[in-house]
């Protein structure tokens, strides 16, 4: 006993020496590294989580717990950019954070148009509109573009912003005037389809800003959902950020092969695909790719081994090589679709003998948030594998067991009972207890049936793209949850067809998108999944359905946690119930105390004490916002702004709107 | 005890009816539904409820004022029965009780109606 402890403390002593050490050894950051925390101006904003980092933490301070109430509304730009009819059966939605650099707010609308805006008046500066071939394309999103400083001797485009579009390419612009820096790429543009073989309309495009290090912008791709089982590659891969030259691939199915595909070839097809946006340290070198499911989702006897390997995982690649040094799995052979929507995030904390410890948190759908050593990939905060339930589909090889982030407080909801079933009147109460014990509920992890599973949580994410943000003057972490129980059903082949639930593009299945109702081709099942709705349209489930939450990432305990967001805006009549709501989108902290978040079905844009929880603010956004506000300085009156898109998410029915808004005190 | 008020043809006596048959409908879809939920071995609570409101239907129905007091004493029972379910939850007593008691504010003219229809 005594030898273990002696053991124990030479080990942690040898663990801080070697800390200080690395610490040390650390080279500069290079003059390139333009969304580096290190030279990240305070008053701007240059990337998704405004830095790479991805914390969404503003070091600006004028705006404050004492005075945040007298914010008003500065200005509303309206991009012009709305559903037409017909688009974006999927989702429809206006999801970008803009990022302030180069003296422009900048973002990109639904469409892929690229803007620039004077931070101060909110005046169109330039536009760019790359008019995306949108043939096939069903889900219309972009979460924001990217900057990068190009190095002192770049003949164009020494300030530039980098935006994918719809039809799968990578434009890059100059930030001052919005043209297209023809020497990148071809004429300013990188052809992602490149390499990925037979591409069907709206198959496979990138919704999200690249992240870039050093010289590299690092990207992956959205593939559709669950349509068949050899969709295109998911490879992530990394383009010079001055040329557009192609720097290295990550494929999961070529390890250690980092090219382009030999000719005649293409990147490995049906392989984890990375949506949401990225993280990078640059003293590090690494990158990290949260990464999503091979289709299809919900069945999975046939996946390979490398998509059982890197599916919904964190996965840490050397910026330079595009060589895997770590990876996490967070959800083991994943046929529920808890694919990570979530940037991680990177912060330094606080740890054991005065360490510092390199973590990333990487927040899941499933409610669980990873705490890792960034460096190594290895649980900073103590991770247990838990047997869950088994026998799934005929021919589905589940996991025993799944990790379970048990060092840290999980946002996941208890399991649901009988007792838990809601409904706006007792005749849908009743209908939602009798679908309760129709369908399969093992708990968590209840894999999918042709009978229908409940899966809670469900694919829709207690935590989603909003990701967590984290304020690390105060150690605490501010998470917005949802908790909303999905139906997770197989569907026999021989029925499908019969009910022509085939892949996209197929033409008869048209009218099938957004129900729930997917081919997953080349599997013997297609799948029906949706939340746990009654026959009203209500939930099944009984509120609290969205909470806000601070976590100590000291002592790794809920600092204050409440009840987010009313039922405002999505009751009948508007009858706003305290209930905590379904939100989509991030949150914002602020060096002086403050969290910023629209995120909220209900419509609202609030403020609250980062220490206390305490809502300060609120006010009514012109339309939903489903997306992360930012906060910035404008370079002309030195005042603060913050800024938030509204535009509404179709398929959280939210109110649709082209709107960027900005708040400030008044002069 | 019972006494009718029902005079035929007065408004009162076809509020009853409609007031009834609507409440019938409730009650039978209660409890069809309560029987198949008991069968999957849920709640006995809308199985229940819906026989206490067959009842309490047919007699307000025939505008017999004893309907109205049964369906106030199911209607008390079910809010203790919510009680004992979700407590002092109120978003999860609204669907259990909220309903219910709209139902409680049109039975009671019953017995004004039947007040004034008194010869």
């Amino acid at each position: 006993m005594k030898r273990t402890i002696f053991l124990m403390a030479t080990a942690g002593i040898a663990v801080a020496g070697g800390a200080v050490l690395a610490q040390q050894a650390i080279a500069p950051v290079p003059d390139t590294e333009t969304a580096a925390p290190s030279t990240t101006p305070a008053g701007e904003w240059r990337a998704f989580g405004r830095t790479a980092y991805g914390d969404r933490f503003s070091p600006l301070s004028q705006i404050t717990p004492d005075n945040v109430d007298k914010l008003k509304l500065a200005w509303t730009y309206r991009t012009g950019d709305v559903r037409k009819p017909g688009e974006g059966k999927s989702a429809y939605a206006f999801e970008a954070t803009p990022i302030m650099a180069a003296g422009s707010v900048a973002f990109c609308t639904p469409h892929g148009v690229v803007i620039a805006i004077d931070p101060e008046t909110g005046k169109e500066r330039w536009r760019f509109d790359p008019n995306a071939n949108t043939k096939g394309v069903d889900h219309y999103a972009c979460r924001g573009v990217s900057y990068y400083e190009a190095p002192a001797n770049t003949p164009e485009c020494a300030k530039r912003i980098l935006s994918p579009t719809l039809d799968g390419r990578l434009i890059a612009l100059d930030a001052t005037n919005g043209h297209l820096c023809r020497s990148f790429g071809v004429n300013g543009m990188v052809n992602l389809l490149d390499g990925l073989g037979h591409v069907g309309p709206g198959y496979a495009y990138t919704t999200s800003p690249p992240v870039i290090i050093g010289r590299n912008a690092v990207l992956g791709g959205w593939v559709y959902d669950n349509q068949y089982n050899d969709e295109p590659s998911g490879v992530v891969r990394a383009y010079d950020a001055v040329t557009g030259k192609f720097a290295w691939a990550w494929d999961a199915g070529r390890p250690g092969d980092h090219g382009p595909p030999p000719p005649g070839k293409t990147f490995t097809r049906d392989t984890p695909n990375a949506w949401t946006v990225f993280s990078a340290d640059p003293q590090l070198g690494l990158v990290y790719v949260p990464t999503g499911n091979a289709p299809p989702d919900f069945y999975g006897p046939n996946r390979t081994a490398a998509q059982d390997e890197y599916n919904s995982s964190i996965v840490a690649l050397d910026a330079k090589t595009g060589d895997v040094r770590w990876h996490f799995q967070t959800t083991h052979h994943d046929v529920w679709d808890f694919d990570i929507g979530s940037q991680p995030v990177l912060v330094d904390v606080p740890g054991q003998y005065g360490v510092v410890s390199k973590a990333l948190l990487a927040p899941t759908k499933r409610g669980e948030i990873f705490m890792l050593d960034r460096t190594n990939g290895r649980p900073l905060a103590a991770v247990e594998e838990r047997p869950v339930p088994q026998n799934g589909a005929p021919g589905e090889r589940l996991s025993p067991t799944q990790p379970f982030s048990v060092g840290l407080p999980s946002m996941a909801p208890s399991r649901l009972t009988e007792k838990n079933m809601w409904g706006a009147t007792p005749l849908d109460q009743l209908w939602c207890r009798i679908q309760y014990h129709r369908y399969r509920y093992d708990g968590q992890f209840t894999p999918p049936t042709v009978q229908g599973s409940i899966t809670y949580p469900g694919s829709f994410g207690v935590i989603d793209w909003g990701s967590v943000s984290v304020d690390p003057v105060r150690s605490l972490m501010i998470v917005n949850s949802s908790w909303m129980p999905y139906i997770d059903q197989l569907i026999p082949r021989k029925k499908a067809d019969q009910r022509d639930i085939l892949p996209h593009g197929s033409g008869k299945e048209s009218s099938k998108v957004n129900t729930g109702l997917a081919a997953s081709g080349g599997t013997p099942y297609a799948s029906y999944v949706r939340p746990f709705l009654s026959f009203l349209g209500f939930p099944c489930h009984g509120p609290p359905w969205g909470h806000l939450t601070a976590v100590d990432l000291k002592t790794h305990k809920i600092a204050w946690r409440k009840r987010f967001g009313t039922t405002g805006g999505v009751a009948p009549l508007g009858i706003a119930l305290p209930t905590g709501i379904f939100s989509l989108g991030g949150s914002m902290v602020t060096q002086s105390g403050l969290t910023f978040i629209g995120a909220a079905v209900d419509g609202k844009f609030r403020a609250f004490n980062t220490a206390t929880g305490k809502m300060l603010w609120s006010t009514d956004l012109p339309a939903g916002g489903q997306a992360g506000p930012m906060t910035y300085i404008s370079p002309k009156s030195g005042r603060q702004f913050v800024v938030i898109a509204a535009g509404g998410h179709s398929a959280l029915k939210t109110k649709a709107g082209d709107y960027v808004v900005a708040y400030a005190l008044p002069r | 005890m019972i006494y009718r008020i029902r005079r035929p043809g007065t408004i009162g006596a076809w509020y009853a009816l409609v007031l009834g048959i609507f409440m019938l409908v409730i009650a039978l879809l209660l409890l069809v539904g309560g029987i198949w939920l008991v069968s999957l071995g849920g709640s006995p609570y809308y199985l229940v409820a819906g026989l206490g409101m067959i009842v309490s239907a047919l007699l307000i129905a025939d505008a017999r004022r004893l309907g109205a007091w049964i369906y106030i004493g199911i209607f008390v029972l079910t809010f203790i029965w919510a009680l004992w379910e979700v407590g002092l939850d109120i978003w999860n007593l609204i669907p259990r009780v909220f309903a219910p008691a709209v139902l409680v504010l049109l039975v009671l003219p019953l017995f004004r109606i039947d007040r004034r229809a008194r010869p």
